[in-house]
């Protein structure tokens, strides 16, 4: 039996000089590397048994450690054969020193290792995709955080735009998937934004037309009282007591059915013929003398000076073809204030009824407070005043405006109902008597009469 | 080492250059292979000293030479020391080396 040696053992052996010079190597390591075993004669070095990138490994890993430390252990190589074929390796090797402890020797082993190779591979692919899969789930929580937190964003731009702020601009990342999204409320908010501008405008421009118009009705029944007053003395006649459904008023209003019946006029419900809307016009119904007529001239002139949202607004002031003139103002809708008496004592109907009752009395008197002393008023009491030979008329045409405006919050405060009628800058035509009876006949009015109480708009 | 009294200093050093870290080889190799600055050897102006080793794996003679070609003024040294890291495998012959150029480059 042939003596078993290391020399053909399962592992590779070499012995080699520092720089790598092989000085030995056994037959299986010249087996695994196609060389002859008396290569090792010929001055080959042992990097030379290698793959380039082994060798690298060799030189710049291995040598150094071997220098400082001794040793390594399980340096994962590849061999090359002649005919270039690779043979995957594990390398352990230590370095013999001499006396004076420089490196003498090294000593290489070497184990064959494919398997362990596939198998680090193996691992390496698998961490490798673990790695992708943890950095994958990252970039998705990534995003996935970043789409909550733009979509709180958009959720706040919108509560920003409920709470009415429309200036601030709705934006987010250039590339965020609810940028249409974050594009269609930017749009609908500047769309809104560009509406109300649109609309301020429209009612600044409204508002001017209807100061206009206003100014032009103050102007007109002012016209008209001077055109009608200097004839009136000679040729007035009593109004017809009533005017027949269908009939066209200037060419622009039809007239429907009765209102209702004041003192001094009458009120129709008309229709207006270009756009089909209902409104009320009230026609003088008492033979015009000059007074009566300065008097309902003065209430179109001070109605035209009164906007607010519980008074009606005057339309129109003009004549009849047999020269009565009226008044074209809102319809007012609802029911009189007459009709909800029995709930006169129930606070929370009342209080709202006085308070808008007030509001509208407020304005009135403001504007009244404000008006100037109409020229043409005046020129008309001149007037007057010389035909009369007196001081008196005049006196009394300012001092009933007066007496007016005191009446009229002495009525608000103790009759609600009455109030919510537009105030008329004129004392009723009966009033003749002196104020405490005057008063005294008024509450006993309101008690007998509840028809006199005027319409409830607004309530 | 400098501090021969306290010799856990050297264990440590030498724990430290024993150990590789995967990622920082990875850099560190991306970094040595894939970048070639051939180009920008003409452009140095600082004297150079090459030091050659004898049967370099990395980088045989005809690199040294080549470097030295194209560093204007450098000086070649061809070493008696093997393989890449001189400074560990032959520390006095490299530390010689040096300071003969060094003198040399004081004195010019
Ligand atoms: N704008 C209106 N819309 C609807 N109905 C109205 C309108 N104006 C007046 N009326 C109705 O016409 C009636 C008479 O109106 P108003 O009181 O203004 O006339 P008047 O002649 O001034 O009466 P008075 O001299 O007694 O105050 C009112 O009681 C009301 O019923
Ligand atoms: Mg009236």
């Amino acid at each position: 039996m042939a003596l078993v040696t290391d020399d053909d053992g399962p592992c590779g052996d070499l012995t080699a000089l520092p720089d790598g010079t092989i000085l030995h190597l056994n037959r299986t390591l010249a087996a695994w590397t196609g060389r002859d075993q008396a290569a090792a004669a010929q001055g080959l070095r042992l990097q030379s048994l290698l793959t380039t990138p082994s060798a690298l490994l060799f030189e710049t890993h291995c040598v150094p450690l071997l220098q400082l430390q001794g040793f390594v252990n399980e340096v994962s190589l590849d061999l090359v054969n002649a005919s270039g074929q690779r043979q995957p390796v594990l390398l352990c090797a230590t370095a013999k020193r001499d006396e004076a402890g420089a490196t003498a020797l090294l000593r290489l082993t070497i184990f064959n290792a494919p398997k362990r190779r596939e198998y680090e591979r193996e691992l390496v692919a698998a961490r490798t995709a673990a790695e992708q899969a943890t950095a994958q789930l990252r970039i998705q929580r990534e995003l996935a955080e970043r789409k909550v937190a733009e979509q709180a964003a958009l959720l706040r731009a919108v509560g920003r735009m409920a709470a009415g702020d429309l200036t601030t601009p709705i934006t987010l990342e250039i590339d965020s998937s609810l940028l249409p999204l974050a594009s269609e409320l930017e749009r609908l908010r500047r769309d809104i934004l560009w509406q109300i501008q649109a609309l301020k405008e429209r009612n600044d421009e409204i508002h001017k037309l209807n100061r206009e118009l206003r100014y032009q009705i103050e102007q007109r029944s002012l016209k008209l009282v001077e055109s009608l007053g200097a004839r009136v003395e000679h040729r007035a006649a009593q109004p017809p007591a009533s005017r027949p459904a269908g009939a066209v008023l200037a060419g622009r209003y039809r007239l429907e059915h009765v209102l209702g019946r004041g003192g001094m006029a009458t009120v129709y419900q008309i229709e207006r013929i270009s756009d089909g809307r209902r409104f009320a016009a009230k026609f003088l119904s008492v033979r015009p003398d000059y007074q009566v007529l300065v008097r309902f001239a003065r209430e179109a002139q001070f109605l035209a000076r009164l906007a607010h949202p519980n008074l009606i607004n005057i339309i129109d002031i003009d004549v009849t073809e047999d020269r009565v003139p009226y008044i074209v103002m809102e319809l007012a809708g609802g029911r009189s204030l007459a009709e909800h008496a029995p709930r006169y004592r129930e606070r929370a109907f009342v209080l709202p009824v006085l308070a808008q009752i007030a509001a509208a009395l407020d304005a009135v008197h403001a504007a009244w407070r404000r008006a100037p002393r109409s020229e043409a008023l005046e020129r008309a009491a001149l007037r007057r005043r010389a035909r009369r030979g007196g001081h008196r008329e005049a006196g009394r045409l300012r001092d009933l405006a007066a007496a007016r405006a005191r009446r009229h919050a002495r009525r608000a405060a103790c009759d609600p109902a009455t109030a919510a009628q537009r105030p008329q800058p004129y004392p009723p035509a009966p009033d003749r008597s002196p104020p405490a009876a005057s008063r005294a006949r008024r509450r006993a009015d309101a008690g007998r009469r509840p028809a006199r109480h005027p319409e409830l708009h607004g309530a | 080492m400098g501090n021969p009294d306290r010799p856990e200093l050297g264990a440590e050093l030498t724990a430290n250059f024993c150990r590789t870290d995967p990622e920082i080889a990875r850099h560190f190799a991306r970094v040595t292979f894939f970048s070639d600055n051939r180009a920008d050897l003409p452009r140095v102006r600082t004297p150079s000293l090459i030091l050659q080793c004898a049967a370099d794996v990395i980088a045989p003679t005809s690199v040294g030479e080549a470097m030295h070609d194209a560093l204007r003024g450098s000086q070649l040294v061809r070493m008696r020391a093997t393989g890449h890291c001189p400074n560990l495998s032959a520390p006095e012959e490299t530390i010689a080396a040096i300071r003969a150029f060094l003198s040399q480059q004081a004195s010019a």
